[in-house]
């Protein structure tokens, strides 16, 4: 019999707020199942979700790997970690090590088949040495009774670059956190956010990118729109450790709210323990404007058909982006709810990809 | 006569390379001295040498103004002792009004005091000599303002000062006609009623038709290669700098053979 | 523009020192109740103010809440060096309230008038007060105002001159003691601030200003202020406060309720400059009418840890609320400062204007939450931050939480931080300033967003206090 249990300070603020705001941290339930409850282990490289939901994470996994790619490897083919769907694993547990000059793909994607009540996640730890370049997709797009939890922990050291691309196209409850460490000299590190959020969705994230090397760099752009009731976190940090001198950390969001029952909380944070360094921020939370609205009406949209074309770019992006069958699979499953069927054959002409959606 | 300003085997640098070799330099009171070069030559970088910016080391040679040595004193003391340097992309600072740093540099040096009233008046007189809108000494420090604006702050702000070295760093870039003139009628007024030196920096000639040059200096990849009389910049208008690129180069194989 | 001049020219004129603030004057004589808390206490301090039955239960009332809530524990600066039972709630110098500095004992007269309060009067001020320790010791205000129906005394006898009901409609109703533990310790033994009422329609043309002196060490201030502002009126308040500085801790708990109403205008002024044994944990609120507008101007430049966020609550159409501020957390101090603002009705604004500087191993903290009701249709919120770094041994956090639930609404954020760029120094340093001079001048432009809404004595006293520490002064 499987019991639930509460996860702690999952997605915590590396530097906690008002308590009453309720914005801290995103209370989640997690089946228990056999394993019972431990106190988690100091990890080498922390993830994002926090210690609870990570230890957890890996506690439940049912497919653990360690990828290894060698000096100045470049690898070929995308480490897949797809979770959710029929034949896939329900929580997997990664970790790749990039050796010197190495460099790969990690695609995740969390799907799932019909709808259902499950948690499904992913714990992926990356381990970027001297020059290593890693480029992480994360796709997900799943029935509203399922929830989600991604969990991403990297450490670059000199001169190692990580990109991650998310395309958060909905589950019940999506969370994502993830915590890169720049310990090395000119480390970059580069965070592409797109998302939709509908319905009831609730979709949680926690970004904490750390820059202790010098001259290291950490950027961050997040893009979405909330229809209905759905309700979004972003909490987007950037720490500017002691010691990184000449760092710097730029993030950008912007939220379109699109929904009569929205609610979109953002605490874009920088912490500064640093003289030599830039951080900026910048948010844009509202409607479209009014101007752009009366412009697309000249030209034949109404609202409606307005704020489904933003989300439309979303979806693009999504596709054209799409690494991997399963991510196209996923996109395209997140554009027939989004969009509707009709749209589906539409955006596989705009992303120029060939054929059908695959079975 | 010894020299007002004299540079001698100068080398100096960023932290990661060398862009000065070895230059040396004179400049006598009262006189007007052109240097001239390509692009990246090192023409500004010998300029903000000169006024102790501390982006640069330098690390042989000396500079010496008045027969004092300066290589190691910081810019401030430099102003004061007479050196000014006019920025080729001057600096925005929010928050200071543009008038009360009109006034604080001024105060700084005894020999311009004044009463706060004259300065008014002193103000008023050079900013209309620079056909500039009093409206600009209340806003923030070359805050939003244009390149011409910020060309003609510099001038004011070298026509206030009246110092004995005026350094023109690429005063006339990215200036219209009407900008050109105005920023042409400060140099003059500047000779002119105080009679300090000047050493324009420039790789364009049209601001030097009105000015009255002593003497004209080259540069190329940070080495002079060619000093002579104000001759030489119809010369290199004409023909560019193809000529003292070649010299270099020859000069440089011959060090090598 | 010779305004401009003015204060700039003050600026490089006066020698400025700290022993402007840090002097003791004797404490002899005075009534200074036993360290720590208790219900005796809080029966004292009623009992000596006289007043009605309904305040002393609010006062037990509080007090029992007290001992219940907790500490902040998970975020902020730590208030561990803080001890209650060290700190005695109520000192009392031996004197009845002046209206005639005359009237004022020596040792206290002269500490306000090396605080230049009695000339800043005569100069630009419609009225003032004057709080040394607990107690208000001086009360004056312009005739004209006072005919015009401007009521500016203390909240103490607020309740004895017949403004009982007002007093008993407004007082605690904003902040409410349940609403934090330092809230709750506010009310149990209040003693001392303002209380401003302004009628319908009257607009003041000088502010009326309210200053605190703690002088008495190991003690807490706790005032309270209640201004009420009926519909159409305008008034600018000023408080001032500072200390000497003592190895002990010192702590202020201060309340601000300020009560809006249909458009009306409050400005309301802090230059804050607390010595730095001192825990500043003041709170403020405003709530703000159809059509009214509060603007907050904060300077913060004292204490060893402040939690201050003013906050405003927009409960009116149309209501406005502006913020502007500037922290300047040196050695030995952590200041956590910012502000709340609720956007709750339709076609409000909000503006967020805050500095901060951090030297010497300063921490400095920004938080500020804006939270947009489903109520807000077409709410425009903008928030935006600046921090400079003035050396590497300093902290300086940007905190800025964002709740919006209308989706009519818009607000923006921008943070920047960063320290002074080379290149500035470099172009101040060609025009014959010293670098520690250029600093200063970059540091007082950066600043002058926050100095330039001040009146002027005020944005002159806040130049001197960054030069100070600019210069490392303060101790």
């Amino acid at each position: 019999m499987e019991g639930a249990a509460r996860l702690s300070g999952v997605n915590e603020l590396p530097t906690p707020t008002w308590n009453y705001l309720h914005i801290n941290d995103v209370p989640v339930s997690v089946p228990t199942g056999a394993a019972s409850p431990s106190y988690p282990p100091a990890e080498k490289i922390p993830g994002g979700t926090g210690p609870e939901a990570s230890a957890w994470l890996s506690r439940s996994a049912d497919a653990r790997e360690s990828v290894v790619v060698t000096h100045g490897q470049r690898r070929e083919r995308p480490v897949e970690l797809t979770v959710g769907g029929k034949d896939d694993a329900r929580i997997r547990d990664t970790l790749v090590t990039l050796c010197d000059d190495s460099e790969a793909d990690v695609v995740v994607v969390a799907r799932s088949d019909r709808d259902g009540d499950a948690t499904c996640g992913s714990r992926l730890r990356l381990d970027l040495a001297r020059g290593a370049r890693a480029h992480v997709h994360v796709y997900v797009a799943m029935h509203d009774g399922y929830q989600y939890i991604d969990d991403i922990g990297a450490a670059l050291a000199d001169d190692a670059s990580l990109d991650v691309h998310y395309h958060l196209l909905g589950a019940g409850l999506t969370v994502c956190g993830l915590r890169t460490e720049n310990v090395g000299f000119r480390a970059a590190v580069d965070v592409d956010v797109r998302y939709l959020c509908r319905g009831n969705q609730t979709l949680d994230m926690n970004y904490n990118l750390r820059l202790s090397g010098r001259k290291s760099t950490a950027d961050l752009n997040a893009y979405g729109v909330l229809f209905d009731n759905a309700r979004k976190t972003l909490r987007d940090t950037i720490d500017l450790v002691r010691g990184g001198k000449g760092a710097q950390g730029n993030e950008n969001e912007t939220v379109l709210l699109a929904g009569d029952g929205v609610v979109n909380k953002s605490l874009p944070v920088i912490l500064c323990d640093e003289e030599d360094v830039v951080g900026n921020h910048g948010a844009t939370i509202g409607s479209v404007s009014e101007e752009q609205l009366q412009y697309l009406r000249a030209r034949g949209l109404d609202d409606q058909a307005a704020n489904a074309l933003f989300a439309r770019s979303v979806i693009d992006s999504a596709t054209s982006q799409a690494p991997t069958a399963a991510a196209r699979d996923a996109a395209l499953f997140a554009a027939r709810r989004f969009l509707g069927d009709d749209a589906v054959d539409d955006v596989l002409d705009a992303s120029g990809v060939e054929g059908k959606e695959e079975a | 006569m010894s020299d007002l300003l004299s540079v001698s085997g100068l080398t100096a640098g960023t932290e990661d390379k060398t862009i000065l070799h070895d230059i040396d330099l004179g400049i006598e009171a009262g006189k007007s001295y052109v240097l001239m070069g390509p692009n990246g030559a090192g023409k500004s970088t010998l300029g903000h040498v000169i006024m102790g910016d501390p982006q640069y080391t330098v690390t042989s040679g000396t500079i010496a103004f008045e027969g004092r040595d300066i290589t190691s004193e910081t810019p401030d003391k430099r102003s004061l002792a007479g050196i000014y340097l006019s920025y080729q992309a001057p600096v925005e600072i929010p928050g200071v009004p543009l008038y009360s740093f009109l006034r604080t540099i001024c105060q700084k040096r005894p020999e311009l005091k004044m009463t706060s009233r004259q300065f008014r008046q002193r103000v008023n007189e050079v900013c209309e000599q620079l056909s500039m809108s009093t409206d600009y000494l209340t806003r923030d420090l070359n805050v939003g303002f244009s390149g011409g604006e910020k060309k003609k702050v510099e001038m004011l702000q070298l026509l206030l000062l009246q110092p004995k070295l005026a350094i023109l760093d690429e005063t006339d870039s990215g200036l219209d006609v009407d900008a050109l003139s105005v920023v042409s009628r400060g140099i003059e007024a500047y000779r002119s009623t105080c009679d300090g030196a000047l050493l324009i920096i420039t790789h364009n000639t049209r601001i030097l038709e009105r000015i009255n040059v002593d003497q004209v200096h080259v540069m190329v990849h940070g080495n002079m290669v060619s000093s002579g009389p104000s001759s030489l910049i119809d010369e290199i208008d004409r023909e560019g700098f193809a000529k003292y690129e070649a010299m270099l180069a020859q000069k440089a194989q011959g060090e090598l053979a | 523009m010779s305004d401009v001049e003015d204060r700039f020219a003050a600026d490089d004129l006066s020698e400025v020192s700290r022993d402007l603030y840090d002097f003791v004057m004797p404490e002899s004589g005075y009534e200074r109740y036993a360290d720590g808390l208790s219900r005796e206490v809080v029966e004292s301090i009623s009992r000596k103010k006289d007043e009605p039955d309904w305040m002393l239960k609010m006062r037990l009332d509080a007090l029992a809440l007290y001992e219940h809530m907790d500490m902040p524990s998970n975020w902020g600066p730590s208030i561990a060096g803080l001890d209650m039972s060290n700190i005695s709630a109520y000192v009392s110098p031996k004197t009845k309230q002046a209206n005639s500095w005359d009237d004022v004992p020596d040792d206290i007269k002269e500490t306000f008038e090396r605080l230049g309060i009695p000339e800043a009067e005569r100069d630009s001020l419609a009225g003032v007060g004057a709080q040394y320790d607990s107690e208000v010791v001086y009360h004056n205000m312009r005739d004209e105002v006072a005919k015009q129906g401007v009521i500016y005394t203390t909240v103490e006898d607020a309740l004895k001159e017949g403004y009982e009901d007002i007093v008993h409609k407004y007082f605690g109703t904003l902040i409410k003691p349940q609403y934090h533990k330092f809230a709750a310790l506010h009310y149990a033994v209040w003693s001392g601030g303002s209380f401003v009422y302004v009628p319908e329609g009257v607009s003041l043309d000088y502010p009326l200003q309210s200053y605190f002196r703690l002088n008495a060490a190991g003690a807490g201030q706790f005032e309270h202020t209640l201004i009420i502002l009926e519909p159409g009126s305008y008034l600018h308040f000023i408080e001032g406060c500072s200390a000497p500085k003592y190895n002990v801790a010192n702590l202020h708990a201060g309340a601000v309720e300020l009560f809006v109403g249909k458009g009306a205008k409050l400005r309301y002024s802090t230059v804050e400059n607390w010595s730095k044994n001192m825990y500043n944990l003041n709170t403020k609120r405003a709530r703000v009418e159809e059509d009214g507008s509060i603007e907050w101007v904060s300077g913060s430049f004292g204490s060893h840890v402040s939690y201050l966020y003013p906050t405003s609550e927009l409960v009116g159409a149309r209501s406005n609320s502006e913020y502007t501020g500037i922290t300047f957390a040196g050695a030995t101090q952590d200041l956590d400062t910012g502000c709340k603002v609720i956007l709750d009705a339709p076609d409000t604004t909000a503006s967020v204007n805050a500095k901060s500087l951090s030297k010497s191993g300063g921490v400095s903290t920004f938080r500020s939450s804006v939270v947009v009701s489903p109520k807000a249709d077409n709410a425009r919120v903008s928030v935006s931050c600046a921090s400079l770094m003035l050396d590497a041994d300093s902290r300086s956090d940007t905190i800025p939480a964002m709740d919006v639930r209308n989706q009519t609404a818009s607000v923006g954020h921008e943070a920047t931080i960063g320290r002074i760029s080379d290149e500035t120094l470099m172009y101040l340093m060609s025009r014959g300033i010293p670098e520690n001079e250029a600093r200063t001048m970059v540091v007082n432009g950066f600043a002058n967003p926050v100095s330039k809404e001040l009146p002027l004595e005020y944005a002159v006293e806040m130049n001197n206090l960054i030069k100070l520490e600019m210069e490392g002064a303060i101790g």
